[in-house]
């Protein structure tokens, strides 16, 4: 049989469950570290690979190859983040509110990066400016919402980044998209992977 | 004593297990386990007791190679428990 809980014992255990409830921030800089270097990659190969193909003079082969060294990027993290979501199934887990916010933020950011890059590429303009823009909103609204600067920061470098690879050809925004990568993703991803405090918010 | 306190939540593991609950989205039967100290059977009966009576959801399912329970409270276990906190504090009020 139970004893009897007394209203202090029964306000001290509600206490105790909620404050232990929170959120492992750490956990995240797996993602943007991940996603950090592999788009950093994808703009570097693709950067390399147009001035190669021009050196060559085949034009022709600019959007294909542009196309598949993106394409090889992206699908290989998609590939690492799969596994480590599989693997991480062996411990144990919680999903806290701001974990599913930030998850349909950035669905939806994903979403409109394709979008984005299609549209772009329909009327002839180069991507990148406005991939820069959406990755700036995602990153400040997970920035905001789990109240750690070095996002909010990097957030403001994306929508700097979007603005000034408006003026660039589309070769040097490619580096500008690299450079941004480097602030915006992977210093927060390394602040919050060596930061002692596991649970942060 | 302590008459009009739900039975259901006025257990100190089924308490634990729901003011987890309350405050995430979702937790697993490990989870659970490892934030409340209790051991498996007891834990395992608890959830029952509070599936059956409707506070929380759970799931079974695999990941990978392993079963996974998951649980989440439900709106019915989330006005009970809103109603108990209520009645703590107005035990705990002076008189």
């Amino acid at each position: 049989m139970e004893k009897t809980l007394t209203p202090e014992e029964s306000l001290q255990i509600i206490q105790k469950s909620i404050s232990n409830s929170r959120r492992n921030m750490r956990e995240g800089s797996f993602y943007f570290l991940l996603w950090g270097w592999a788009l950093i990659l994808a703009s570097l190969a693709n950067y390399f690979l147009i001035r190669y193909l021009i050196g060559k003079e085949q034009y022709e082969d600019i959007m294909l190859m542009s196309l598949l060294a993106w394409g090889v990027f992206i699908v290989a993290a998609m590939i690492i983040q799969f596994i480590y979501q599989t693997r991480s199934g062996k411990k144990e887990r919680v999903i806290t509110h701001l974990d599913r916010y930030i998850k349909i933020v950035w669905i939806a950011a994903g979403l409109l990066m394709g979008l984005m890059a299609f549209l772009s590429l329909k009327v002839n303009a180069f991507p990148t400016p406005f991939i820069l823009g959406v990755t700036a909103m995602a990153t400040a609204v997970s920035g905001l919402m789990v109240r750690f600067r070095p996002l909010v920061i990097g957030a403001i470098v994306f929508l700097t980044a979007a603005v000034v690879s408006s003026y660039l050809s589309g070769t040097e925004q490619l580096l500008a998209f690299a450079v941004a990568m480097v602030l915006g993703y992977l210093i927060p991803g390394y602040i919050l992977r060596t930061s002692n405090s596991g649970n942060d918010v | 004593m302590y008459k009009d306190l739900d039975p259901v939540l006025h257990s100190q593991l089924r308490l634990a297990v729901v003011s987890i609950l309350v405050s995430v989205e979702k937790a697993d039967f490990a989870y659970l386990k490892k934030e409340t100290g209790a051991t498996s059977g007891n834990l395992s009966v608890q959830i029952t007791k509070l599936k059956e009576a409707g506070y929380i959801e759970v799931k079974k399912k695999f990941k990978g190679n392993y079963p996974q329970t998951t649980c989440n409270i439900t709106t019915l276990g989330q006005e009970r428990f809103a109603a108990y906190v209520k009645a703590i504090f107005g035990y705990l009020k002076p008189k």
